[in-house]
């Protein structure tokens, strides 16, 4: 199928593939010159996140910059092209047993400016922390054609503000990412995994609070349940399921599988195992949001977000809907993804009604994926309250002619 | 001689009660330095104990055209609190107060006066900690902190103050009081806790903090390496990282540090040697004695003559003594010194030392390197006596130099110590004029009137300080102090 690069029924009238980071802040200055609407493309694999743009008139893809700009492995920094996929810095990672640990969908697709720029992260956010914990700058193109250097390659730096964190989760309506510097993590010289069934969802809960006390931290630490359970372990038994990925010496990897059994066992758990091929169990999870949306086109995805502590609470909320949903999350990061697949007689009643519960536990939801025709009455985002006079003000700075994915993000931002 | 009184001391005075509004010359002189050379005096320092208050005061500061500067504990070392503008200068001396405690959620809600260890103190009796341990931890506050962005020994493994931070609650140069950030992830909207993290209080002042705490790791083992050569050390530094081993702490001290430490507190350090690292891990039990084996094998396979490995708490506490008094031993040396603050690639650590080594000599100057050594973090202490002609003006110069040195070989001309007023000047060989612009736009969208700690973070012609200063109304007197 060739790329139409629509969104929400619209197409754009001019595409646009620069061969490098200048050619594109050129482009971008044209098209600022002429009052012309850009959505930034990586892979498309994050495109469907955020409201449909109030005007679109020309896609600018990053494709070409697909190169790794540099690679200090002894210092365990890189440099990537925004264009790079995460498979192919995967790869050229590993050479070195170093990895960025940014386990998000479609890897093979899915570009580091895209990830960035939307603020996903996966299942290893739990001990690595968000992307911009270990982002170390950045280079991104403004409107008027300028590329800006953020940050520096140094793993320490407080020279200036903060602008390239600013970049993270903006959805390009500040810039476009050129490319950007991490800090790279060793691969752990052992791991494991492993996972536990359960029948009740509060033996689950607090399996979760349990194992993220362990004193062996875990990496990750996943709630599923069965109808998202049949994606990665197809044979699996049980009600809710709870995965914990370890990792570090020999000795420790030892010490985690007791931990574990016996925090599961002491929550009850009906059964607990030790995954054989990890890889593809981690792949599996990493891919759960795309695979929702994918599978259920019809149904709608929403991501919630509540303090650690409410994790129990937020679950019986989603549970205690007349349809419950199916349901993910990284559990201990209290990040939860729902699919609701009752087509509802009145999405916005309901989407409201889920923010209100929602907002009661301090959290707050962001609609990732509807039907086409249900998508334009739904708002992606929350309110976000006081701060947004700041964002707006950061926005008229960066894009006085609101030509960078304009409407998309919060607030009509 | 009684001065009279400003109105502006007077409406202050109404706001906050007589006591905490402090004018008088004598009252003003402790406030005029922070840890670095740089030193002006504030007009007026205020000690509010509310947010409220401060949105006031900042109103009152706006009528007067007076400059804002927010101040923590005064330990920074980069002339970040140096009021060169004048104006009113707010201490947090009143809002020391450590709201809560959530283990469940992992946070603690802070007052940004509240002291940096003080944190980690209240939390020890629930087996958790906050990570972010500046040397100067026993003195220096979480605002100033998130305000600097502040690093330390553990932060190899652990990550910045940046790392540590969920939510702010901030008051803007409007007076409006405003929530950032919050314990549920992917907060949405534009990362302006991010922003402020590292602004210098130029953006707005800090009057809470939400940081992340975490469990005290179950085993903690700590070793002293002896080195006779700066390069053997530098090189097991690189070594250690490029094998993939990420210890929670890699620090390292020189030669002349070495002999000023046992100069001091004769701690049993070879007076020969020219560098101890001091290497911690932490971790769960099972596992943690092999790695520590294998870091002692790795320092004695790049050179170490000699390995020291902490028994017990006591002889841990022995280990870092030698690191934690670094500084103040110094002072044995001579009567100055002045400390940079650059970070450099690991793997550059030999060539850079070499060099410096180099600029100590054509300058002609004593250098006593203190290190962050594992994230690439330098502090060369560059010793001199400020009674001495010219002699200010020479280690300036080194200083400069050194910092090129970092920015050549990729590295940056601060890694925790801010830019302040000392660092302005370098700005320029870190980012193009474009750069920062873009940095200014930042600062423009939240705080355009820089009223705010003025001529900070940014360059912004040499001039800045008189022009601020001329703004000032005729009732405040302007002081006579300079900076130097
Ligand atoms: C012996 C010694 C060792 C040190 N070791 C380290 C180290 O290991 N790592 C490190 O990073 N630093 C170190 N420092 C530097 C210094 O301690 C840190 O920069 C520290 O964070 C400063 O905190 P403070 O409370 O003293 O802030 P101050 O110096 O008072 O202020 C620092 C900055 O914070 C701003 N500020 C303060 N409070 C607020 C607020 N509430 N709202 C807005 N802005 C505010 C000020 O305007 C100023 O810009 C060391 C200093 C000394 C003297």
């Amino acid at each position: 199928m060739p790329l139409t690069f629509a969104l929400d029924g619209i197409s754009p009238q001019r595409i646009y593939t620069p061969p490098d980071a200048n050619e594109l802040a050129q482009v971008l200055a044209q098209c600022n010159a002429e009052k012309c609407a850009v959505v930034p493309w990586g892979g498309g694999t994050l495109q469907h996140l955020g409201n449909a743009p109030s005007q679109y008139n020309a896609v600018l893809q990053t494709t070409n910059l697909n190169q790794v700009i540099e690679y200090a492995y002894d210092d365990l920094t890189a440099t990537f092209g925004a264009g790079m996929t995460l498979a192919e810095i995967e790869r050229v990672l590993s050479e070195h047993g170093q990895f960025l640990p940014l386990d998000v969908p479609h890897p093979e697709r899915a570009t580091i400016g895209g990830v960035l720029a939307t603020g996903m992260n996966g299942a290893l956010r739990l001990r690595y922390g968000p992307a911009r914990d270990y982002m170390l700058g950045n280079r991104f193109a403004t409107v008027d054609g300028q590329l800006i250097k953020a940050g520096s390659k140094v793993v320490k730096n407080v020279a200036g503000y903060e602008l390239h964190k600013v970049q993270v989760g903006a959805f390009g309506t500040l810039g476009i990412l050129t490319e950007a510097t991490f800090k790279l993590f060793p691969k752990p010289p052992a791991e494991i995994s492993m996972w536990a069934s359960f029948d009740e969802l509060s033996d689950a809960c607090a399996a979760v609070g349990q194992i993220w006390n362990l004193s062996t931290p875990p990496l990750a630490i996943e709630l599923l349940d069965t109808a998202t359970m049949k994606f990665v372990e197809p044979n699996a038994r049980g009600a809710y399921f709870v995965l914990a990925r370890f990792g570090g010496s020999k000795a420790t990897m030892a010490a985690a599988r007791d931990f574990f059994s016996n925090a599961a066992n002491e929550k009850n758990a009906r059964s607990v195992n030790v995954i054989d091929d990890t890889q593809k169990f981690w792949r599996a999870i990493a891919d759960l949001p795309a695979t929702l949306r994918e599978h259920f086109s019809d149904a709608l995805l929403v991501r919630v977000s509540v303090p650690p502590k409410e994790l129990p609470s937020a679950l019986r909320v989603l549970m205690d809907f007349p349809s419950p949903p199916r349901i993910f999350s990284h559990a201990a990061v209290a990040s939860i993804y729902a699919s609701f697949q009752d087509a509802y007689a009145s999405p916005e009643t309901f989407v409201a009604q889920l923010r209100a519960r929602v907002h009661e536990l301090h959290g707050h939801i962001i609609v990732e994926h509807a039907a086409s025709t249900l998508k334009k009455n739904l708002n992606a985002w929350n309110d976000v309250g006081a701060s947004f006079k700041l964002m707006q003000a950061l926005k008229r700075k960066f894009d006085p002619n609101n030509i960078l994915n304009p409407g998309r993000f919060v607030g009509g931002i | 001689m009684k001065e009279p009184i400003s109105p502006a001391v007077q409406e202050l005075q109404k706001l906050l009660g007589a006591r905490n509004v402090l004018w008088q010359p004598d009252d003003l002189r402790v406030y005029s330095y922070d840890g670095s050379n740089n030193m002006a005096t504030p007009d007026i320092v205020v000690l509010p104990e509310t947010a409220k208050q401060i949105s006031s005061i900042i109103k009152i500061a706006r009528r007067y055209s007076m400059a804002i500067v927010p101040r923590g504990s005064g330990t920074g070392l980069c002339g970040a609190i140096t009021p060169i503008a004048g104006g009113i200068m707010i201490a947090f001396a009143r809002m020391k107060k450590i709201h809560n405690i959530d283990l469940e959620n992992r946070t603690a809600l802070v007052e940004p006066g509240v002291i940096n260890l003080d944190v980690s103190t209240a939390l020890a009796p629930h087996k958790y900690f906050y990570a972010p341990d500046p040397s100067s931890q026993a003195a220096c506050s979480i605002g100033g902190n998130v305000a600097n962005n502040s690093g330390g020994p553990h932060c190899l493994l652990y990550g910045v103050t940046a790392n540590h931070v969920l939510g702010l609650e901030v008051v803007l140069e409007d007076g409006e009081i405003l929530w950032l950030g919050g314990t549920a992830p992917d907060e949405q909207g534009y990362d302006l806790v991010a922003a402020f993290i590292g602004s210098e209080g130029t953006l707005g002042i800090i009057t809470k903090i939400l940081v992340r705490i975490m469990p005290l790791p179950e085993a903690t083992r700590t070793l002293l390496a002896v080195f006779n050569t700066i390069e053997q050390a530098s090189r097991t530094v690189s070594g250690v990282i490029g094998a993939g081993v990420i210890p929670a702490a890699i620090e390292m001290i020189d030669g002349t540090t070495i002999r000023a430490v046992e100069a001091a507190y004769n701690i049993g350090l070879p007076l020969d040697a020219d560098a101890v690292l001091l290497i911690e891990v932490d971790g769960p039990k099972a596992g943690i004695d092999e790695l520590q084996e294998m870091l002692a094998d790795f320092c004695v396979e790049f050179g170490a003559r000699e390995v020291r490995i902490a028994k017990n708490e006591q002889e841990r506490a022995d280990l870092w003594k030698a690191r934690k008094t670094a500084l103040g031993a110094l002072g044995r040396l001579a009567p100055n010194y002045y400390i940079q603050d650059g970070v450099v690639p690991r793997s550059k650590l030999p060539y850079v030392l070499a060099q410096q080594d180099a600029i100590a000599k054509k300058y002609n100057v004593t250098i006593a390197n203190v290190l962050h050594a594992g994230d690439g973090n330098l502090h060369p202490n560059i010793l001199f006596d400020a009674r001495e002609e010219g002699a200010y003006e020479r280690v300036k110069k080194a200083g400069g130099e050194i910092l090129k040195l970092c920015v050549d070989v990729g590295g940056t001309i601060s890694g925790e110590h801010g830019v302040g007023l000392e660092k302005l000047d370098y700005m320029p060989l870190l980012f193009q004029q474009s750069d920062l612009d873009a940095q200014a736009n930042l600062r423009d969208a939240i705080a355009p009137t820089r009223i705010l700690n003025p001529c900070k973070m940014l360059p912004q012609g040499s001039k800045c300080g008189e022009a601020a200063r001329s703004k000032l109304p005729q009732a405040i007197a302007g002081n006579t102090e300079v900076w130097i």
